[in-house]
């Protein structure tokens, strides 16, 4: 997969840490307003409903749950499957990619994620969307401020219920 | 574009079973299981040796079992290679070859070394990302050649996880504590039974998806 957005806004079978693309350095963080001034009203739109909230994401296959968190000054943190208890910062930046309806891309440190090279992750929103199977404003968890969950994320969650349930919440 | 996985490991990624003394079933084997959660994209290849160490010589042994000896030669076998699964230290915790968990660490840094270093035959520009995976720790058990053979081992090996993950972090590899899903049989107090060995690849998935980007 290339690390470039207008080649990653098709449908693809997985994204996020389930569709990746690597690359050689961590880019630089862009600022929200940066953003919003190449972004059109619509992609706008829907970048603002992902950002300020915790979403839970699961792969096409249903598979690999992640819940993540985007603060709109294009940083954020993410709590995967795939990493067990971690939650790791990640960057993220917006396009209206090719076919105008925009494209996601989050970036994460090698060194946060144990892999040698920085990882470049990128879909178009329709495939985001689709992915996020429940959402709550704010940071219920506060992914934000802690490095390790008192527990790792299931391999299978379904909606953030089960997270509530799993730390104890409910 | 096809991605391959080189899983590099002992008894535990051969199959071993305790209860027949033979082979796990292809399908049972934690990188069979692996390999069906990952697809056609991906091929994973189980590279595993019973009695196999990090770098510890066994002079007992029938073949070389010496995991930095053979790991070149492995690598150029399955190259190119996109990522390395390195699942040692069990047999590092025999008295008589290493018996310690420091010794398995230090043997899991060698190997790690070996696969940045290596001489690849197609030059990428990329070496395999590595993702380490410290065995489950020993068990009690009533098996007396076993219990015999890795004398100390269930102390030592209980070390290991917490040891790998700080060499994880230390050398930018994945870790993967497979304790943390599966338990070691009383039966010989060192291998998995067919749901243990199951329940490892299924939960590897996830991050061995991560590390490929697939």
């Amino acid at each position: 997969m290339s690390s470039k957005v207008k080649n990653t806004t098709e449908k693809t079978p997985l994204r996020r840490l389930c569709a990746a693309a690597v690359v050689a350095v961590f880019p630089l963080l862009f600022t929200a307003s940066v953003q919003a001034q190449d972004l059109n009203e619509q992609v706008t739109r829907r970048i603002e409903k992902m950002t300020e909230r915790t979403l839970l994401f699961r792969n096409d296959s249903d598979r690999i749950p992640q819940l993540e968190y985007l603060r709109p000054d294009g940083t954020g943190v993410v709590w995967s499957a795939a990493l067990g208890d971690k939650v790791v910062p990640v960057a993220w930046t917006a396009s209206n990619g090719d076919d105008g309806k925009g494209a996601l891309c989050l970036v994460f440190k090698g060194a946060d994620i144990g892999m040698a090279r920085d990882l470049r992750l990128c879909d178009g929103l329709d495939v985001v969307e689709s992915g996020i199977r429940d959402a709550r404003d704010g940071d219920p968890y506060d992914l934000t401020s802690v490095t390790r969950m008192k527990v790792a994320l299931p391999q299978i969650v379904n909606d953030l219920a089960e997270i509530d349930q799993l730390l104890g919440r409910d | 574009m096809m991605k391959t996985v080189l899983c590099y490991g002992d008894s535990l990624t051969w199959g071993y079973s305790a209860e027949t003394l033979g082979r796990h079933a292809f399908e049972d084997r934690w990188t069979s299981v692996l390999q069906a959660a990952l697809g056609d994209g991906v091929t994973v290849i189980a590279e595993g040796l019973n009695g196999r160490t990090t770098v510890y010589d066994d002079h007992t042994a029938d073949c070389d079992r010496n995991g930095a000896r053979i790991l070149p030669t492995t690598l150029h076998s399955h190259d190119p290679i996109d990522l390395v699964i390195i699942m040692l230290g069990a047999n590092d915790m025999k008295p008589v070859l290493c018996g310690t968990a420091f010794g398995a660490v230090q043997g899991m840094e060698r190997l790690v070394e070996i696969v940045r270093k290596h001489a690849w035959s197609f030059d990428t520009g990329e070496t395999p990302e590595i993702l380490i995976v410290s065995p489950p720790a020993l068990c009690e058990t009533a098996n007396a050649a076993f219990a015999s053979m890795f004398s100390g081992g269930v102390e030592q090996s209980s070390m290991l996880a917490s040891l790998y993950a700080d060499l994880a972090d230390e050398k930018g590899c994945g870790f993967f504590d497979a304790g943390s899903v599966a338990k070691t049989t009383p039966l010989d107090g060192v291998h998995l039974d067919a749901e243990n060995t199951r329940a490892l690849g299924r939960a590897l998935e996830p991050m061995v998806r991560m590390m490929l980007g697939v």
